[in-house]
């Protein structure tokens, strides 16, 4: 018998996502014996989708075999890589005994816990407990790390270290990544290995101290632990994008795309696809490229987890490879989900724009590009500018596509992806000659704002130096570097001058853009707890 | 894996539905609910025996990879002991906290597997008392169960099938660690009784 005595469930607001009728309505009788009141029910992976986006849901219980485009792991990934779901909810997978081991041993976003097959009422109760009490023993980190205080928050640590032994692993596997995130390598290391005391084959601390490594920029040493954790378990997908990140860091293009490619074999997912796609396109392998993104559109197709963005690549890829015929016909045949954003259709017209002129078609390659620049008229310059430049560039519009091309390089000088990608468009259209004039001067112009509202604050004129920031960032609002340091000024102004709501508030609203535009950077990390240090100075003095 | 352990455990399950379905068709004539639970949990031991069976076979045929991860010993087991499906309602089923560590590495759902085959095992012999233990000690992690049975090697009615202890050797080999394997054994108690013991390393 159940016992509920001290039911903790009936406020659990809960989603069921399982295919098969009779084993839905077996599952969601078993919620209601342990008196859940709150049970959606989802059959497809776009329902639960739907209902995810509509919903805040504490418990979601998922089957790994929903069909067969989008498995429960994938869609755990979807929900976790678009952040659909809140931090705090519970997602319990289901799987049967026959796929257990092959579906926990790679899994990259990894579900709070697993439930084999078939399940009792006793049986989801114990581990739905499990993990409330998990929830409510690390309560105190997850709050300080809601509020940004990671500093707090490796405090806490520390206070469960001592007062909650029984989830010390759990409690030094955050502390380390807090430490980390706050780019105290040396605090994390010792966690680490402190970890590694407990037991020697913990791969979440192995891959740690490599981590630490690599953020010391011991590239080489960092490799070693990696590939013994590979050598062991080949479907630790973690660790292959921890060699990526180093062949990134070490500019071997090539090898990022090999190790990209060996992950994409062990978890065949439109995001690992899209991630080869990437790499691939960006060192000039059009058919890995157009095989990767063609992958990912198939995989994805007349789905809720399709990205426009994987149709415009795999056009763009048509293209360049010398197919505009299937470019265009691809894009002809795009959902009517994605034409309706007008980022999309305006991509979309430049890569047709390019492809007209690749078939000689002049008259639609300048009507494409007109209707293009129209439909961006007034967007924020990003990644889909660089697409817009290249077609300037192809009909012929040389400096048009020079400006288009600066400005959007302009919008975030300091990504290192956009600049490269700049290059390419250059490249690509035999405009080398142009990266000094273009990229370079785009890269300076954004410094030299920078500088001089720095040089303001350094000669005794913050006032002067915060409004020329605050006035660059109207055009440029997506501009990382440039947010970073307008933070970063106004807390230097505080720090001189003394408390300013207004201030606090404005600098809380450039790192909520900066938590957006780059989640998890230790940059960003850093800045928060600048502005909780200077806040607690000036505070003080006053 | 052993064709003749498949065609073992068939001939079990058959025998288990031949059961049931009686136990069924008296519960459509009179309903009753003390011989609706009993039928139940013939079903649920059923159930048990084809997941042991399947995961033997996975075993065998793909290898068994075990998730390893922290858990609290003592936690795991109170769960376990909560969802146990309990045959002989006279027989107690207590776990000794002694020795027992705050944490311990291992595979939860594997290791549940292997101790609710051998709990149904020590449920088979046991005459008033089965206790679950767990310690530390150089090797690794040692699940225990005793029971307060004639011991090992006793004559009985319908034999075992031998699964459980083929399961609990699959579990114990998936677990593995820097070249050493688990194992699991089963023998007299020397207070009498058999003793059950799941290493892990």
């Amino acid at each position: 018998m159940i016992d509920l005595t001290n039911n903790r469930f009936v406020d659990l607001r809960s989603l069921l996502i399982e295919d098969l009728p009779a084993m839905r309505q077996n599952i969601r009788m078993q919620l209601g014996q342990l008196e859940i009141a709150h049970v959606d029910q989802a059959t497809t992976p776009d329902e639960a989708i739907r209902l995810v986006r509509q919903n805040q849901y504490d418990l979601v219980v998922c089957d790994y075999n929903l069909n067969k485009e989008t498995n429960g792991q994938q869609l755990l990934e979807f929900f976790r890589s678009q952040n659909l779901l809140p931090q705090s909810a519970m997602f319990i997978m289901v799987t049967a005994e026959s796929d257990y081991a092959l579906v926990a041993s790679a899994a990259e976003f990894q579900p709070d816990a697993y439930l084999l097959k078939p399940i009792t009422a006793t049986k989801m109760q114990e581990r739905i407990l499990r993990l409330l009490d998990r929830q409510s023993a690390l309560a105190p980190i997850s709050e300080r790390i809601q509020l940004k205080d990671l500093a707090g928050a490796i405090e806490q640590c520390d206070v469960l270290l001592k007062t909650a032994p029984k989830w010390v692993a759990e409690v030094l596997k955050h502390k380390g990544k807090l430490l980390l995130e706050l780019a105290n390598i040396d605090g994390a290391r010792a966690v680490f290995t402190q970890a590694l005391g407990l037991r020697d084959d913990l791969i979440w601390a192995q891959l740690g101290l490599a981590k630490c490594d690599i953020a010391a920029g011991k590239l080489e040493e960092a490799k070693m632990p990696i590939q013994a954790v590979l050598e062991r378990n080949p479907r630790y997908i973690e660790a292959y994008d921890l060699l990526a990140q180093i062949a990134q860091a070490q500019g071997n293009e090539q090898e990022v795309l090999e190790t990209l490619n060996r992950s994409s074999q062990v978890i065949p997912s439109a995001r690992r696809n899209r991630m080869v796609g990437d790499a691939a396109y960006r060192i000039g392998d059009l058919e890995q490229a157009r095989t990767a993104f063609d992958k990912a559109v198939k995989h994805t197709k007349g789905s809720l987890t399709a990205q426009p963005s994987d149709l415009l690549a795999l056009a763009q890829v048509h293209v360049d490879a010398g197919d505009a015929d299937l470019a265009l016909k691809l894009l002809a045949d795009a959902p009517k989900t994605f034409t309706s954003s007008g980022r999309f259709a305006a991509t979309k017209a430049a890569v047709q724009a390019q492809a007209h002129v690749k078939l000689g078609d002049m008259q639609s390659a300048e009507k494409a590009f007109i209707a293009a620049k129209e439909l961006s008229e007034g967007m924020r310059a990003d990644t889909a500018t660089l697409t817009l430049a290249k077609a300037a560039f192809s009909v012929g519009l040389d400096v048009e596509g020079a400006d288009i091309l600066s400005q959007a390089v302009k919008a975030d000088h300091e990504n290192k992806s956009v600049i490269a990608l700049a290059r390419k468009v250059l490249a690509d259209t035999g405009n080398e000659v142009l990266a000094s004039s273009v990229i370079d001067n785009a890269v300076n112009d954004a410094k030299s704002i920078v500088a001089e509202a720095e040089a303001l604050m350094r000669s005794a004129r913050p006032d002067e130096s915060l409004a020329k920031l605050e006035q660059a960032l109207q055009s440029l609002p997506e501009n990382t570097g440039m947010l970073l340091a307008t933070a970063q000024l106004h807390l230097l102004w505080m720090s001189q001058k003394g408390l300013n709501r207004e201030y606090v508030a404005r600098v809380n609203g450039y790192l909520t853009r900066l938590d957006e535009l780059m989640p998890g950077n230790e940059r960003v990390a850093k800045m928060y707890r600048y502005l909780r240090e200077t806040l607690v100075k000036v505070v003080k003095k006053s | 894996m052993d064709s003749k352990l498949a065609a073992i455990i068939m001939h079990d399950i058959k025998n288990t539905l031949a059961v049931l379905e009686s136990e069924l068709r008296g519960l459509a004539d009179a309903p009753d609910r003390e011989h609706a639970q009993h039928a139940h949990r013939v079903c649920v031991a059923m159930q048990e025996k084809l997941i042991g069976f399947l995961t033997l076979y996975k075993a065998s045929s793909q290898g068994l990879a075990a998730r390893i991860d922290a858990y609290c010993p003592q936690d795991f087991l109170d769960a376990l002991v909560r969802q146990l499906n309990v045959s002989k309602p006279d027989v107690t089923v207590a776990i000794d906290t002694q020795d027992m560590p705050i944490v311990g590495f291992f595979d939860e759902n594997l290791v549940a597997l292997a101790l609710e085959a051998a709990l149904q095992n020590a449920m088979r012999f046991a005459r008033s008392a089965i206790e679950i233990g767990c310690r530390q000690d150089g090797t690794g992690l040692i699940f225990t169960i005793c029971d307060d049975g004639p011991g090992i090697g006793v004559k009985e009615d319908t034999p075992s099938t031998g699964l459980g202890m083929s399961l609990c050797d699959a579990i114990a080999a998936a677990h593995s660690r820097a070249g050493k394997t688990g194992s699991a054994l089963l023998v007299n108690h020397p207070d009498g009784g058999a003793l059950f013991e799941l290493r892990l390393p």
